[in-house]
């Protein structure tokens, strides 16, 4: 399969979000050419209404969509009207994210806020998960892939 | 594309500057490529009643519509001369917090001092600076390299 250097890929349009709710499954980096070694995502909140928390989840699947795991969980955003956070993730070769071990629970939805596990995902079984307190928050979601 | 080392690109060239803005878009690594790394160097080397100068380094995924920050320099204070360089790579350094791959990024919204070693949109990064005084005099050249 081809290399490439930052293909942007749209993960989730802009759009105002009123409930919990996810992005269905997409094939990260599939119209580039394959599965990405790196990415940056980034999260654009660019508004709110009656805001209390939004936590938004990065997933794979290991068995064609029937369960789905965290593999990286932004910073909560609270009851803010904009908000832009960047994760940083790679297959291998980057930083733990928790010092001195690489055994980090998980699950469906309850990864820790703020970490990311840079490790292998399921790259055709990938979806964005949100969890929406408040009325309604307008975000999208990105990646910035690359494949060496 | 074929891999290179320490391919030389000036960012943003050396000029007298009295308000804050930002460079042009460049492609960085051209005509090389997209680059997997590089040092980039800011260069201060004259100021008039300097106050403060933050300068940060930025890529689009839109075509230029939004800016995200992925480098920030130390913030440059009242001094004549100034020389800092920042270690960015693709992946594989470290991330710039301890325990965390998630960092609150945006339009000048990094934090000074802050490095993301994450992948960028190539074609679309520019410089953007904001300063406060009368004048600073600086630039920003990059050494490159390309796996």
């Amino acid at each position: 399969m081809p290399n490439y250097r930052g293909y942007v890929q749209t993960l989730v349009a802009s759009a105002v979000q009123s409930a919990s709710g996810n992005s269905g499954a997409i094939n990260l980096g599939s119209i580039t050419g394959g599965a990405p070694d790196a990415a940056s995502f980034i999260l654009n909140v660019t508004a709110s209404s009656a805001p209390t928390t939004l936590d938004v989840y990065l997933q794979f699947s290991t068995n064609q969509g029937t369960t789905w795991t965290d593999f990286a969980h932004y910073t909560q955003v609270g009851a803010v009207s904009t908000n832009i956070q960047l994760i940083q993730w790679a297959r291998r070769s980057q930083a733990l994210n928790v010092a001195n071990t690489a055994d980090t629970v998980t699950g469906d939805a309850t990864l820790a806020a703020g970490v990311v596990l840079n490790s292998p995902i399921v790259d055709n079984y990938f979806r964005v998960r949100w969890v929406i307190a408040g009325t309604s928050y307008t975000f999208s979601v990105i990646g910035i892939l690359d494949r060496d | 594309m074929p891999a290179y080392r320490g391919l030389f690109q000036q960012v943003l060239p050396a000029v007298l500057r009295t308000t804050s803005n930002q460079g042009g878009i460049i492609n960085l690594g051209t005509p090389g490529g997209p680059p997997s790394g590089g040092t980039f160097a800011l260069v201060v080397s004259a100021s008039n009643t300097p106050t403060s100068l933050d300068v940060y380094i930025q890529t689009s995924p839109n075509q230029g519509t939004t800016w995200y920050d992925f480098i920030h320099f130390a913030q440059v204070g009242a001094v004549s001369s100034y020389f800092h360089a920042v270690q960015w790579s693709r992946k594989g350094q470290a991330l710039n917090t301890t325990a965390t791959g998630v960092t609150v990024t945006g339009d000048a919204a990094l934090a000074q001092g802050i490095v993301l070693n994450t992948p960028i949109v190539d074609s679309y990064v520019r410089v953007k600076w904001v300063m406060v005084g009368t004048s600073y005099t600086f630039q920003i050249v990059a050494a490159l390299d390309r796996d």
